[in-house]
């Protein structure tokens, strides 16, 4: 604590001492102006101050390099909607996961160098997430506290849409991900794993321009196969002639047992409804313009992307308005605000309607292959469905920035981020065994945050010196209400309409409907201070910075934490002589951060809170209608004195700019997080089924490698640009809580010196054609069993490892990859004279994948018998995405579950490579010669081209966090669009 | 220039003040209380800690004993007269796989959900006294009350327990963090603590909480409300001499067992408790015996529809039931028809009997003329007064442990087994009586006609498989079973989880 106060204190010295003035956030935005140099010109003219942010602070220590930054103006033409796809493949290091392309879905991740923590449910993807900065504010994630009321975590209640897909690339100045100590440290504790800095582009000073840009295209489905019944009863056929026995036969599904049900026998013509060819477009305009001394710019954009499935679509609105005032030279105002509202049109699929309703009808009968059934089925969509997703994000700053003297700035900012997440949904009745269902969902995130910050600079002889502290205040607050309710009265009331007077005697009292109602809210306060000295000189850059973070979520005990990271780097070029070296740049920096707690649970130590749900049944919160505390038996003993958890991080590379032509970056990282505290399986007999020991350390390590070539243009007009990137990234468990050697969550595994992201599957060595080929122990005569039970013919030849006669948890052994080794993507642009083609290949290799979705077609018994998600099949499962001759052929009623999905029969190799992107553009500009005109492009592309991969389900690209292929996600359509852009 | 600078400074000063201001006090920014969780310093201030943390204990019980519909596995499907239908894992549990690596199986060997109901009590019995300091509204009395429930929860749940797994490790404290591993003390011993338990505070117990004609608690209102809400949801004396009773037939203590039961019978009317009959037991309204709290339910426990505490698992219709009462097409379990008549095989019977003119009179089963009946004796859809209206089937029926007919016939069990015949045969044929049967004749075996009796009137109330084992202890005529209660197959597995985390434990022999 004293620690805080001095580092308050001196930054407040260096408040009232000194004398001069520089801004915002002295790493990323224009870098301070030299005295002289602002008396001449007004610091809003220079274009490469404002526009560019590659040319950063003369004194930052970051490396100032193309390689961790997209090229914004060449992925502005393609229909890219997230944040995550805009950088997918586009810059080494960077991991994004997505089990479904439905465009703007919430189910999409990014990672910055893989993962840090094990993943076992969806609260854990979030922790692996990268801090998303937008114009210096940091942007406010979801809550997951609705995960707490949901009996299935498919995905979040609510809108479910992803934030980050608010922004539009050609409003964008440049995204950058920031990824070792250096740069990371500054934006303290919430960025441990990975910054993406987002610029938006702002106000600048000139003569009025405007520029327009728009794109038009189409998604259009892939080619589908589809199967009816008869390929089921086919299929099936085998294993009933085989395995079944009176009491299977008796159980043979009706829908299949009748070939002259036209209804499934028919012919599978449901793609016409599900897939079509579906519009997609974006237009957007800017305007700027205005003096020195006041200058503003305004951005509007209207996006509608679609999958071309199920009639999804997104859509977005959205306005950015940027201004900068200089009332005199030294003070400068300047204010951006970033309003957006995303809209979706979401998926008609039985899994995410019966996670929203809790409540699963009878699934045996699945829907119908046939268009005009499956047209009925549709219809209820049509006049009766309200199903309304809304997200309302503003994001708004109000910067002060006061030049105390030649050297000294002061800025304060305050910035306010705020996201609203609306859904209201209504299914009539005869979606679900005549109940109909509505719900109401409003939740937001805000996060209101006042920045300070101080920087001086100092010219010495030897060089120059760079002194910035920083005082942030964040408050975060995080709510939802929510209410879900069954059985109105009828199909046209879509609306639970209560009394909101709390007087009236019918407060809050349903009519008609049957309620239940949610709600929860969470507070987060984060202080953070940092002090930063670099010091600069003749090709030598070295900083160093400490910080003290304070965080709400942590014990009162633990409340504060200190950081620090120093980094270095050294030019070369100007040493060697050698003209063709331009740049041969050593770099390396090392840092010790701490992390944040995901939740305020942890901040209260032993705590009490209702514990009377369970997975099927969520919603219970009292007995007898009184409300209860109990210990938190279902979460996990928490104790006192939970220290913060922290990462050490190292980096070293080597930049070599050679010829003005080749450009070679390599990254070599290691960053172990330690001291995580986690979930370890405890004594049943306690009543916890988890105790919080913190002890956890992981260890990353990895190779970012970028290349950029580019040819001149030469006098025939040809030229040529090509930058690849490939990262390689591992993890290895190093340590667990309590001195645990392994622990076992759930399907999980974690083995100190294994790697985190693996399946733990059983070995498969074929099958036991019969009762006589299952293994007996020579002595005692026990037959291999499974988890106790004998295994007969038809059930799978498992590798019994530990050799006990016994196939259980102990047999199962660690395999594969979850997060690929090596990513990256490849992208070239070819110009001659006025016309240019690029394209993007795209690739993960050294990847394994689950392929549930045939797992679960060979395991029809299991599904056709269960009663929650599992047995569900969608419309799509009438596709043929499975080779029915691939899987030997099991008795599927054996109880010990031969087709299983966590066993190596089912993990396949899931690299591949992608043609991603692909432009052809013209330049106009010379032919149409107009004076007012600067410029007219027109382009084609195309999306989703081409995959090379011998997986052999759907697409690799769409795997859960888990690395299971579900196949019930929407695909990647192929995307080809016309666009224009054009500026006066 | 100069005043530049004055503006400068003046501007600089604002921004300091107001970050200083933001600082100064930022021990109690970082202060913030949490919505949905309560810290230790916020706890066992008042009397709604006692009450939340009371019926938290009940509620966890009530957890333990629905999840999975746990109670029914246990109790109602081993080797008992449903059968399951397109559910392998039920099925397993009907043929004594319980083994099997279904998950519904593999979940439901885990008694971690009952350790935490005896965590919390014993977290209740250490803590609850702090708030005699803090709350005058506690008095000593109350204080005495609420810990003697919370042993009889206890002894409650060891019983559960030692019935269920045999030999368990008995936890006597909270521990609260530091969980030692304990090894399992047999069956015998943990029988013999649970009444220990139990015996020390029975007679503590009040037969009506909140209301002023009890004996012990005279007093308008408990926890601030009146008997209405608690009858038949705390456990009171009779429900602690109820479950002494089975503690001792459990162990085959059968004169013990008798005089509980007999205390029970004795008092019944002290404590509200009485003979239903069928109309009642059957009646899907809400008037129906299975339908909330009644002062009838000697140990209940209630979901009541009005603060949505329903849902579809932790009742035995979410298995039963199916078309023509519920959208569902068919039922997850069944009795066949054959085994029906089987069982059912007098006359007059209320519950099912086919009548001279071969028509069907059943209250138990709906759908009979059709493939499979529909076991329809609990049937408790939402409020109640919908009761046909299956379309959105949250059921709401309570899960009754204990009511006079069950303690009665076990009443009549003790006395036959102790040869007290006369009084047995009495007591049986009361209860045949209640239900249109005629006494039974004199070369009946009388154990044998209680024992079917228990199965007729029990039948869907988890008790058949436990009535199967303490029948086969009895009459030690099956060497089959015996083989089985000697290499522990009676009990189920225990958990491959709960294993894995306490070294000290092993598995039980048979299921090696």
């Amino acid at each position: 604590m004293r620690q805080f106060y001095m580092i308050n204190l001196a930054f407040f010295m260096l408040l009232f001492e000194s004398s001069a003035v520089k801004a915002g956030d002295p790493g990323l935005t224009p870098g301070p102006k030299i005295a002289k140099e602002r008396a001449g010109r007004a610091r809003m003219k220079s274009k490469s101050n404002v526009d560019s942010l590659t040319a950063k602070s003369k004194f930052s220590t970051i490396p100032v390099l193309g390689s961790d930054t997209i090229s914004v103006v060449e992925l502005s033409k393609y229909p890219l909607v997230t944040l995550e796809q805009i950088l997918k493949g586009n810059i080494s290091g960077v991991y994004v996961q997505e089990p479904s392309a439905e465009p703007g879905t919430v189910q999409q991740n990014m990672l910055v160098h893989g993962i840090t923590r094990p993943v076992f449910t969806a609260r854990n993807f979030k922790e692996n997430r990268p801090l998303i900065v937008v114009n210096g504010i940091q942007i406010i994630d979801e809550t997951s506290l609705i995960y707490n009321i949901q009996n299935e975590e498919t995905q979040p209640i609510g809108a479910a849409t992803n934030i980050l897909s608010l922004f539009d690339l050609d409003n964008i100045a440049s995204i950058e991900v920031l990824k070792d100590a250096g740069q990371i440290a500054k934006y303290g504790p919430r960025a441990v794993n990975g910054v993406v800095y987002v610029t938006t582009k702002t106000a600048q000073a000139g003569d009025k321009k405007i520029s327009i840009n728009g794109y038009s295209g189409f998604a259009v489905p892939n080619n589908i196969t589809t199967v009816n019944a008869e390929f089921e009863r086919d299929f099936r056929q085998t294993f009933y002639d085989k395995y079944a026995g009176a009491e299977q036969i008796a159980a043979y599904p009706s829908y299949l047992s009748d070939s002259s049900n036209t209804n499934y026998y028919g012919p599978s013509n449901w793609v016409d409804q599900y897939y079509k060819l579906t519009p997609l477009y974006s237009i957007n305009g800017a305007l700027m313009g205005g003096t020195n001394r006041s200058n503003f710019r305004f951005f509007a954009n209207h996006t509608q992307n679609a999958s071309g499935a199920d009639d999804t679509k997104f859509n977005r609105t959205y306005g950015g308005f940027s201004i900068n005032m200089l009332p005199t030279t030294w003070f400068k105002v300047s204010g951006n605000i970033q309003i957006g509202r995303l809209a979706r049109d979401r998926n008609r699929s039985l899994t995410e309607r019966y996670t929203e309703t809790k409540y699963t009808p009878d699934l045996s009968t699945p829907l119908a292959p046939n268009k005009s059934l499956y047209n009925l089925y549709l219809r209820n969509f049509d006049k009766l469905t309200l199903d309304n997703n809304y997200n309302t994000s503003v994001l708004a700053s109000l910067g002060l920035d006061i030049n105390i003297m030649p050297g000294l700035d002061v800025t304060s900012r305050i910035a306010l981020d705020y996201n609203e997440n609306r859904r209201d949904v209504f299914w009539p009745s005869t979606l679900m065994e005549g109940n109909n269902y509505t719900s109401n969902y409003l939740g937001y995130n805000e996060r209101l945050s006042f920045d300070n910050n101080i920087s001086y600079v100092k010219e010495l002889n030897t060089g120059k010196l760079l002194f910035e502290a920083g005082l942030q205040i964040q408050a975060d607050r995080q709510k939802y209400n929510y209410l879900q309710a069954y059985r109105g009265p009828n199909d046209y009331i879509k609306i639970n309409k209560v009394e909101g007077d709390k007087n009236k005697a019918n407060y809050l009292v349903s009519i008609g409907f049957i309620p239940y109602i949610y709600g929860d809210k969470t507070i987060h306060h984060l202080i953070n201070t940092y002090f930063r000295t670099t010091y600069e000189w003749n090709g030598l850059k070295l900083s160093g910075l400490i910080r003290r973070d304070g965080s709400s979520w942590q014990q009162l005990s633990e409340r504060w934490y200190t950081s620090y990271a120093v980094n270095g780097e050294y030019d070369l070029s100007s040493k060697i002589e050698n003209d063709k070296i331009d740049i041969l740049k050593f770099r390396g920096s090392y840092g010790h951060i701490g992390n944040l707690p995901n939740s305020d649970t942890e901040a209260a130590g032993p705590q009490y809170s209702s514990q009377l749900s369970w997975d099927k049944n969520t919603g219970i919160m009292s007995y007898n209608g009184v409300g209860t505390v109990s210990r938190p038996y279902s979460y996990g003993w928490v104790g006192y004195d939970v220290p913060w958890s922290f990462t050490d991080m190292y980096n070293i590379g080597v930049s070599l700019s050679m010829a003005k032509q080749f450009g070679l970056h390599v990254d070599f990282y290691n960053k172990t997080t330690k001291n995580m505290l986690l979930p370890v399986p405890t004594v049943a007999e306690s009543g916890y089924k988890f105790e919080y020991a913190s002890g956890m350390d992981v260890q990353n390590r990895g190779v970012d490698v970028s290349l950029n070539y580019t040819m001149p243009r030469s006098t025939g007009g040809f030229c040529w640009n090509s930058a690849f990137n490939i990262a390689y990234n591992t993890n290895e468990l190093k340590k667990l809580p309590n001195q645990l050697d392994a622990i076992v969550v759930g399907k999980n595994k974690l083995q100190v010196g294994e790697r985190i992201d693996q399946y733990w599957l059983l070995q498969n060595r074929g099958s036991y054609q019969s009762d006589a080929e299952v293994p007996v122990r020579d002595g005692d005569n026990r037959v291999m069993t499974y988890n106790g039970t004998d295994m007969k013919g038809g059930d799978p030849r498992w590798v019994d490892q530990d050799g006990n006669f016994d196939i259980n948890n102990e047999d199962r052994i660690l395999m594969g990859n979850i997060i690929p080794k090596w990513t990256g993507g490849f992208t070239n642009q070819f110009a001659y004279k006025n016309f240019d083609l690029s394209f993007l290949l795209y690739f993960n290799l050294g990847r394994e994948i689950i392929n549930q979705q045939a797992s679960k077609k060979y395991d029809f018994a299991n599904v056709a018998e269960s009663k929650n998600l599992y047995g569900v099949r969608e419309i799509t499962s009438w596709e043929k995405s499975f080779d029915e001759t691939a899987y030997p052929i099991y008795n599927p009623w054996s109880s010990v579950v031969p087709y299983q999905a966590e066993q190596d029969l089912f993990m396949e190799d899931g690299s591949f490579v992608k043609l991603k992107n692909l432009s052809v553009g013209y330049d106009l500009t010379k032919v149409v010669n107009n004076k007012k005109l600067n410029r007219l492009y027109v382009y084609v592309t195309g999306s989703n081209l081409l995959t090379i991969t011998k997986y052999s389900g759907r697409d690799p690209e769409l795997v859960n966090f888990y690395g299971y292929d579900t196949g019930t996600g929407i695909r990647y359509p192929k995307m080809y669009t016309l666009g224009v852009k054009l500026d006066f | 220039m100069r005043k530049n600078i004055i503006l400068r400074f003046l501007l600089c000063s604002t921004i300091a003040i107001s970050a200083m201001f933001g600082t100064s006090s930022c021990e109690k920014f970082l202060d913030v209380e949490s919505n949905h969780i309560v810290n230790e310093e916020n706890k066992w201030k008042d009397i709604n800690d006692i009450r939340g943390s009371l019926l938290g204990v009940y509620g966890l019980l009530r957890t333990a004993l629905a999840e999975n519909n746990a109670h029914w596995l246990y109790g109602e499907l081993r080797n008992g007269d449903f059968t399951a239908l397109n559910r392998r894992d039920l099925q397993d549990i009907v043929d004594g796989r319980l083994n099997s690596s279904a998950k519904l199986i593999q979940e439901g060997s885990d008694w971690r959900r009952f350790y935490a109901v005896i965590n919390a009590a014993n977290l209740f019995i250490e803590r609850s006294y702090e708030v005699l300091e803090h709350d005058k509204q506690y008095t000593a009395a109350l204080h005495e009350i609420d810990v003697a429930q919370m042993r009889v929860v206890k002894g409650f749940v060891y019983y559960l327990l030692a019935r269920t797994w045999g030999d368990v490790p008995i936890w006597d404290k909270s521990y609260e963090g530091a969980f030692p591993k304990i090894k399992a003390s047999s069956v015998d011993q943990v029988l013999t603590y649970a009444e220990n338990e139990i015996n020390a505070v029975k007679d503590k117990l009040p037969f009506f909480y909140g209301s002023f004609n009890d004996p012990v608690l005279p007093a308008d209102l408990y926890l601030g409300s009146t008997s209405v809400k608690w009858s038949g949801v705390l456990f009171n004396r009779l429900s602690a001499y109820t479950i002494l009773a089975h503690i001792n037939a459990l162990s085959g203590n059968y004169l013990e067992a008798s005089v509980f039961a007999d205390y029970v019978i004795a008092n019944a009317t002290r404590g509200g408790i009485a003979a239903t009959d069928i109309a009642d037991i059957t009646n899907t309204t809400n008037v129906g015996f299975f339908f909330g709290n009644r002062i009838k339910h000697i140990i209940g426990f209630p979901f009541p529809n009005s603060s949505n505490e329903g849902g579809t698992d932790g009742h035995i219709e979410s298995l039963t039931l199916a078309k023509p009462l519920v959208s569902k097409p068919n039922p997850d379990i069944y009795v066949k028809v054959e085994r029906i008549v089987d069982i059912f095989n007098e006359a007059g019977d209320q519950r099912f009997r086919i009548d001279s003119t071969g028509t069907v009179q059943t209250s138990y089963f709906a759908d009979f003329g059709g493939i499979r009946p529909i076991f329809k004796k609990i049937h408790i859809i939402r409020n109640g007064e919908s009761g046909a209206d299956g379309s959105l089937p949250f059921f709401t029926s309570t899960l009754v442990f204990s009511r006079f007919e069950e303690i009665n016939l076990l009443r009549a069990e003790a006395n036959a087994v102790l040869g007290r015949t006369e009084l047995a045969t009495a007591i049986l044929n009361q209860s045949r009586k209640n239900r249109g049967l005629v006494e039974i004749g004199p070369n009946v075996d009388l154990i044998d006609a209680v024992f079917q009796e228990r199965r007729k009137e029990l039948m869907g109330e988890g008790w058949r498989w436990f009535d199967v084992v303490r029948y086969n202890k009895i009459k030690k005529n099956d060497p089959a079973f015996q083989k089985l209660i000697a290499q522990k197959g009676i009990y189920w597995p225990i958990s491959q989880n709960a294993l894995a985390n306490n070294k000290e434990l092993q598995q039980n022999t048979y299921w090696k």
